[in-house]
């Protein structure tokens, strides 16, 4: 059990801390460079090169919830404080990169489509996701002890996987104007190798920024509990 | 000429997204750097205070 202490955890991220920055900054110079460089879409033009932010927050908003979910259920489960902070950590990151998919996703639609939103099933269940993000960071921060906000958020997070599901397959399940997978998916990624190194190489980026908030949110509440609970003894 | 005008527009709003990726992330990190660096003085100057109390 001793694993799970929040402090262990913390001081155990914190030596990665700096060299996920590193890691940010060298895949951000290198996907910057490429993205410049790359040839325009022959159909699309430049208004393709929004793929490189768009798809990997949209991977990000989904991988961070299924992550926050995951936390919540082992904390209401386990009543494990560090699952709590973790689920506490991911909820404005998610909010910030879901926020983006849609802002970017808009931009995109209206170069292709000629309109900024339609309500097509990736889109609203996409902002669906995001009014669960805003709902869960909303719930953190209504309560005056945080256990109890805790469990709240806890309790929307889990609720809120159910949408996940949804998210990805709504291109399936329905016909939409939005374009089907075309990485993930059976038969292989559909984009050509540069543009698919590009594409990971961005989410690389992203995810090492994504990781670095994630952990440096995690480490200030650490730092916060644990003064309160000493300050509460010291009293 | 309204095909130019298009490939301006769209590099325009292209470049609006990175724009707008790359300030929020700045201010995202700065809030998050600023918060840390707030909880960690208020703890070590409560701290000192509590040191000096029991001198």
């Amino acid at each position: 059990m001793i694993i799970l202490n929040p402090k262990i955890i913390s001081d155990f991220f914190y030596k990665y801390k700096k060299i996920l920055f590193f890691l940010f900054l060298t895949f951000s110079i290198i996907s910057l460079g490429m993205i410049i460089f790359i040839e325009n879409d022959y159909y699309q033009g430049v208004s393709f090169k929004i793929m490189f932010i768009h798809v990997p927050a949209a991977w990000l908003s989904l991988m961070l919830f299924g992550i926050m979910g995951t936390a919540s259920i082992i904390g209401l489960v386990f009543k494990s404080p560090t699952s709590f902070i973790i689920a506490r950590s991911i909820s404005p990151i998610g909010l910030l990169m879901s926020v983006t998919v849609l802002v970017t996703g808009s931009i995109w639609g209206y170069l292709t489509w000629g309109a900024f939103w339609v309500w097509d099933a990736r889109l609203t269940s996409m902002l669906i996701l995001t009014f669960i993000y805003l709902g869960h960071s909303i719930l953190l921060n209504s309560f005056e002890h945080f256990q109890k906000s805790d469990f709240a958020a806890s309790i929307l997070a889990v609720i809120g996987l159910v949408n996940l599901p949804v998210v990805k397959f709504s291109v399936n399940w329905w016909t939409t104007l939005h374009q089907g997978a075309s990485v993930f998916k059976i038969g292989g990624p559909s984009l050509s190798g540069i543009y698919l190194a590009t594409l990971m190489i961005s989410f690389f980026c992203i995810l090492c920024l994504c990781l670095y908030w994630v952990i440096t949110i995690f480490i200030t509440i650490t730092e916060k509990r644990r003064y309160e609970r000493r300050k509460l003894f010291d009293e | 000429m309204r095909e130019e005008n298009y490939s301006m527009n769209s590099l325009i709003l292209v470049l609006f997204c990175y724009v707008f990726f790359i300030v929020l992330a700045a201010v995202t990190t700065i809030i998050i750097l600023n918060n840390k660096k707030s909880v960690l003085n208020k703890i070590s100057e409560i701290s000192k205070n509590q040191q000096t109390i029991k001198k």
